[in-house]
């Protein structure tokens, strides 16, 4: 039987007084990975970001306030990490392949190239995002996240989190509004 | 209820209250495709929501740009046999496994890994939290697999129960302290129901001097029960200190059917009952 979390049991809010390294990553482990999957868009670059994310946190850890928000700092870390990643992998993609971690496909019936079709068109229309807009918008989509707690990952006020969001949206529905008109 | 200021503008994104603006809309497509992205990542009411759904049973183009929102917004799935790297192994940290289990001690935080029994911890006197960053201290990092401790569990409980008189439970001494591991060490080979002394340690590894050092190293006893240091008293016959508290020493004791004070504590040798 899992423990229940004691600091979200104690106050029933998601800051704790203090929990050890080990509590924070029962915690919030899983939504870390997930949170890299869902920005990187690739199983290894999410296993990199995720590691490179834990390592961080865990010389860190120490140095963090207690009464810090732990989650939206995990996250931001992990934020940070893939934006700087991305911008050493701009340079190295110039001599590989962009994707070399999806799946290669093979629909066998019409419907299926059509939902493919309309996914892929999809997923790049949110890779096509800036880092700051993509961000905000998994943490909401995905995670749930509150626009105040969205702020602390992107280091920016609830109301400018919020606006990264619609933004990000107004932006998809022109990709969208293509893919229905094709 | 305020509506979004730009509803009126083509192309834009309704944030809200889109109920009060649907009842009185020219064009309620309008006001609805320009409302599902808000709809979509949790923006909106209920009363939204369901305005919106309402449309869309009568409205296929605007329950199509619905889906399309849906479809494309939806989470990307993990691959069916893919999952986070283990914390440890990502951290470079010895992994653990942990379960709690209750005793007439009182709760048992119990930590296993690959390489035997690393911690077992008296939660009532310290904290589950303390407990593990000690063990983070140790290059340990643990995670909740019950099951995996359940050896331990079932050893612990015949002891309890008076029906198991030693372990046969390999132990993991890993990020403890040469010095500490030489104390523990020498404290195993103590036999149940039996005492020695602090000195008799001290001798035992080799440094009749360090009586003190071998009293803290036996406080820092990670898995203690299974390393007896309960069985380690004071010269004088009396209990001496014990990790998790003096009463958990006694019970263990009583546990062995050793009675105190320990006459002949003091002489050397193995001393205690016989």
């Amino acid at each position: 039987m899992p423990l229940s979390p004691p600091g979200e049991r104690n106050t029933g809010q998601t800051k704790h007084t203090s929990i050890s390294f080990t509590t924070l990553v029962e915690l919030y482990g899983p939504d870390l990975y997930r949170f890299a999957w869902s920005i990187t868009g690739t199983s290894h670059d999410a296993e990199d970001v995720y590691q490179e994310t834990l390592l961080k946190a865990f010389r860190a850890w120490q140095k963090l306030p207690a009464d810090a928000n732990h989650k939206a700092w995990l996250f931001r870390i992990a934020s940070n990490t893939w934006i700087s990643d991305r911008r050493k992998q701009g340079r190295v993609h110039q001599f590989g392949d962009d994707h070399p971690d999806l799946p290669s496909r093979e629909p066998d019936t019409a419907t299926q190239v059509l939902a493919q079709d309309t996914l892929d068109h999809v997923t790049n229309a949110i890779s096509t995002l800036p880092p700051k807009q993509r961000t905000a918008l998994v943490l909401r989509k995905y995670h749930g996240m509150s626009y105040e707690d969205i702020g602390e990952v992107l280091r920016c006020s609830g109301e400018a989190a919020r606006a990264n969001v619609y933004e990000a949206l107004r932006k998809l529905r022109s990709q969208f509004a293509t893919a229905l008109i094709d | 209820m305020t509506l979004s200021s730009n509803h009126h503008i083509p192309g834009a994104i309704i944030e809200e209250s889109v109920s009060s603006a649907l009842d009185v809309a020219d064009d309620p497509c309008e006001i609805v495709e320009e409302a599902i992205p808000a709809m979509v990542i949790g923006d909106l009411s209920e009363d939204d929501i369901h305005a919106i759904d309402r449309h869309c049973a009568t409205c296929s183009s605007c329950a199509d740009a619905k889906s399309t929102w849906e479809i494309g917004l939806a989470e990307p799935v993990l691959p069916p046999d893919y999952g986070p790297p283990e914390p440890a192994r990502a951290l470079g940290l010895h992994a653990g496994h942990y379960g709690i289990m209750e005793s007439p001690v009182g709760d048992l935080l119990i930590v296993v890994t690959d390489d035997g029994v690393a911690d077992i911890s008296y939660l009532a006197s310290r904290g589950r939290e303390e407990r593990f960053a000690e063990l983070e201290e140790r290059g340990i990092l643990a995670t909740e697999r019950s099951a995996l401790v359940e050896p331990v569990r079932e050893q612990l409980r015949e002891y309890f129960a008076r029906h198991r008189s030693h372990f046969t439970l390999p132990v993991d001494l890993y990020g403890v302290t040469p010095f500490t591991r030489s104390v523990l060490n020498a404290t195993i080979q103590v036999p149940f129901g039996q005492v020695m002394t602090y000195q008799n340690i001290a001798d035992r590894i080799g440094k009749p001097k360090a009586t003190r050092a071998v009293g803290n190293a036996l406080g820092r006893n990670p898995v203690p029960v299974i390393v007896p240091c309960h069985r380690v008293v004071r010269a004088d016959g009396s209990m001496g200190l014990y990790t998790g508290g003096a009463h958990i020493k006694q019970v263990l004791l009583e546990i062995e059917g050793v009675r105190f004070p320990v006459k002949g504590a003091d002489q050397p040798g193995l001393p205690g009952l016989n």
